[in-house]
């Protein structure tokens, strides 16, 4: 069948082709060069651009205050100066399909096009901001001023040895406990619902539905909910605490409960998941195994114990896996329930980023917390991910 | 003496008895660390003077004191637990084993408790939705009473909700939020699909590589990059606009991920047979490969939506007031916009995240069995 199907050669690519390419590619180039003398004038203010780049701005702000636009080559020229690594990316992106159209023929080349608005994309929006993170990790920018320059390594020396390093090991403690407890309470949590909802009638796959629906259900909303449940004085879990005879605390105003105000939430969020996926597991184990224990006469613990649960590790792994590195990431509910609440006690990490960046406007700041904790992110996946591929593997 | 250790040995058979025996090594492990860390506390708290801050009193506190209830609190359950499955092992199982009747028996008695412990679970993962719905049809001041009533005395279908709707501008977030989720559903889609298409059945040169570029971007989480991607909006001029809601999100990786791989599974016979009829590329993906992974697509769809509605990290950074807010973002300035007579106003706030909510619980029902068949695919990968 595919030999019906002539297959060019490269020297079969048409001579269009050939200049299409050629045009692309010094376009490319030029387009390239264009970004880069942006980014020396505008970011790196080299010495002989730097009185352009001054008067650049002056008249960016005066066209601000009259309201009169600037003229065309000006604007041009701040354009260029304000997205210089936006024209560099768009012209290795020419020069990239200069370099497909001429290295392939027409077919595959097409092939290439249906995937690059995804490649643009992602460049642009995933890892310049990572190489832009790191720049700017190196400046001293305030949101709130228009200038910044270099200043080489001393954000990181407040990280690590000035007043920095204090929220930093406060920070990593807080997300570790709560990922702590996050990754626990979902996997003991799920399996125990698993065993509790595995029976497959119509109503518990109502019941299921209704446990597993939390999860779907915004976060920011349902800490709203959990705000007034844990209300301290109105709240309904202090009224049946108090049934008990407990004075429950003021849950989120306290520093010493307020991380377990949110895990309230978290839990509720978390375990109707867990639960799902340990289920679709478990049906996926063959019947066959469990026939056969029965005719070897293990009764529904024995069966439990000695087929459900090693045939359930590598689900247990994925969870691990997955659970683990979302919580690291946590911040829509502690920002909706404490903000970082009383004295710290719930400042996760993106939560300190996030007010470093738009409370304190120390954008510096934020990008050398972000980049250390791009780090400890990748670090924690690239282990999981490696112990996961290597160590647990049953066939199925 | 020798009867003691028959039963023993006829538990350490079963299976389950190593498992108790670790538990109650981590509950002992456990109940150690909580008793040290509870020294330590007593000890940093005698040495307290009555001038330090609360502030500094916390930092005085270390981890380890810090953890220790619980820690005491899991070594107690933990071995509260292993206390009752090894009486039931020793007294209980035995006298099961001799008699079939006593395990028809148990066997029933087993299944009512598993009915009453889903109910109960079931009921207590319901219930801050329904008193969800409930606050908001009290009356401030029966939100108030000492004793919470589980059904409103004074029903109030639809004061609260007025109220809540002409403190906040709700129909235009969600206008705003139907418009921004439509848009980047759709493109996730196109771009997805067409991406896909290349990564799977697609032949440029270079497309292993290019797919690391994917796999690579699926490691790097927008809470870590959202400050240049921040900078990057404000400087365009975006804040406060469709753009800024809608453009960071036009492509997702994960999607390409999953499209990828559902659309490896289709032979290639299917796309070789359309050709020879004479079908394009995009003939190809939209009446062959799109039929054919339309459950994987339908759900991937129905989350993407879902998780537009639901999101709060990006539109909260970029939208400064109500003009483009989105629903998420929107309940939650309403809480504080009432900041000083927080505790009156709940019913409202609460009416507010009913408006929220309702939307998504009703889409989740409806199509949830879309979105349980996308789950156990995601596991089983």
């Amino acid at each position: 069948m595919s030999q019906a199907i002539p297959v060019k050669k490269r020297s079969d690519i048409s001579p269009v082709f050939k200049r299409l390419s050629s045009l692309l590619m010094i376009a490319g180039v030029l387009v390239c060069l264009v970004g880069i003398y942006g980014y020396l004038q505008g970011d790196l203010k080299a010495g002989f651009l730097s009185q352009s780049a001054d008067r650049l701005k002056a008249a960016y702000q005066a066209s601000l205050s009259t309201g009169e636009s600037m003229s065309f080559l000006d604007g041009a020229l701040y354009a260029v100066m304000k997205f210089a690594m936006v024209f560099i990316i768009a012209g290795s992106f020419l020069i990239l399909n200069s370099v497909m159209m001429r290295i392939q023929n027409r077919e595959r080349y097409k092939d290439f096009l249906c995937l690059q608005p995804a490649l643009v994309l992602l460049v642009i929006f995933v890892y310049y901001p990572v190489l832009d993170m790191l720049r700017i990790s190196f400046t001293n920018w305030n949101l709130l001023k228009e200038d910044y320059h270099f200043v080489g390594l001393k954000n990181y020396q407040w990280l690590f040895t000035g007043t920095g390093w204090r929220y930093f090991s406060n920070s990593l403690r807080i997300t570790a406990v709560y990922t702590f407890w996050e990754v626990f309470v979902s996997l003991a949590g799920g399996i125990l619902l698993a065993m509790l909802f595995n029976r497959m009638t119509s109503t518990y796959n109502a019941l299921r539905a209704l446990v597993f629906m939390p999860k779907y259900i915004a976060t920011s909303t349902s800490a709203i909910i959990f705000i007034w449940i844990l209300n301290g004085d109105y709240g309904i879990l202090n009224y049946i605490l108090r049934l008990f005879g407990i004075n429950g605390p003021n849950w989120l105003n306290n520093a010493s409960t307020a991380l377990t105000g949110i895990l309230f939430l978290t839990v509720w969020r978390v375990v109707g998941y867990a639960m799902m996926i340990y289920l679709s597991a478990m049906k996926g184990i063959p019947q066959e195994y469990y026939e056969a224990a029965a005719i070897d006469g293990a009764d529904g613990m024995h069966r439990f114990r000695f087929i459900t649960m090693p045939l359930l590790a590598p689900t247990t792994l994925f969870l691990f896996v997955t659970t683990f590195i979302s919580s690291m990431k946590v911040f829509q509910s502690v920002d909706v329930m404490t903000g970082g609440g009383p004295y710290n006690s719930t400042m996760v990490m993106v939560q300190w980023i996030y007010n470093l960046a738009f409370e304190n406007f120390r954008v510096d700041r934020a990008s050398v917390v972000s980049v250390m904790f791009f780090l400890i992110l990748m670090v924690c996946t690239i282990v999981t991910m490696r112990y996961s591929h290597n160590n647990v593997h049953y066939e199925l | 003496m020798k009867r003691m250790l028959s039963h023993l040995e006829r538990m350490r058979r079963s299976g389950w008895f190593d498992i108790l025996i670790f538990l109650l090594s981590t509950a002992c492990v456990m109940a150690l660390l909580g008793l040290l860390g509870y020294l330590l506390e007593q000890r940093i708290i005698a040495s307290f003077t009555p001038e330090m801050t609360e502030y500094e009193r916390q930092a005085a506190l270390g981890t380890l004191t810090k953890l220790s209830r619980p820690f005491l609190t899991i070594a107690a359950i933990l071995a509260a637990c292993v206390a009752i499955s090894l009486i039931y092992m020793r007294f209980i199982s035995p006298l099961l084993i001799e008699n079939q009747a006593r395990q028809r028996a148990m066997r029933k008695l087993r299944t009512y408790l598993q009915h009453a412990g889903a109910f109960l679970v079931s009921a207590i993962i319901l219930f801050p939705i329904y008193w969800m719905l409930i606050s908001a049809m009290k009356t401030s001041d029966e939100l108030l009473q000492p004793v919470p009533t589980l059904w409103p005395v004074q029903i109030q279908w639809t004061e609260n909700f007025k109220a809540v709707l002409n403190r906040a501008p709700f129909g235009q977030y969600f206008i705003n939020t139907i418009i921004s989720t439509f848009f980047i559903m759709v493109s996730q889609l196109l771009i997805g699909i067409f991406a896909a298409y290349g990564f799977s059945k697609g032949k440029s040169k270079g497309k292993d590589f290019m797919f690391i570029v994917v796999l690579g971007a699926l490691m790097i989480p927008i809470q870590v990059t959202f400050v240049p991607i921040y900078v990057l909006i404000s400087k365009l001029g975006w804040i406060n606009t469709f753009q800024a809601l809608i453009v960071p999100n036009l492509v997702s990786a994960y999607f390409i991920f999953l499209l990828r791989q559902s659309f490896m599974a289709v032979d290639d016979s299917y796309l070789e047979a359309g050709k020879v009829d004479g079908m394009g590329r995009i003939g190809a993906v939209f009446y062959v490969l799109v039929p054919m992974c339309k459950p994987t697509l339908i759900t991937v769809s129905i989350i993407t939506f879902i998780n537009g509605w639901n999101s709060y990290f990006w539109p909260k950074m970029v939208t400064t007031n109500d003009a483009r807010r989105t629903i998420a973002v929107g309940v939650n300035y309403l809480r504080r916009t009432f900041a000083g007579v927080e505790v009156a106003n709940y019913n409202e706030i609460m009416a507010g995240a009913v408006l929220a909510v309702i939307p998504v619980i009703i889409l989740f029902l409806l199509l949830q069995k879309y979105i349980m068949t996308g789950l156990s695919k995601a596991a089983m990968k």
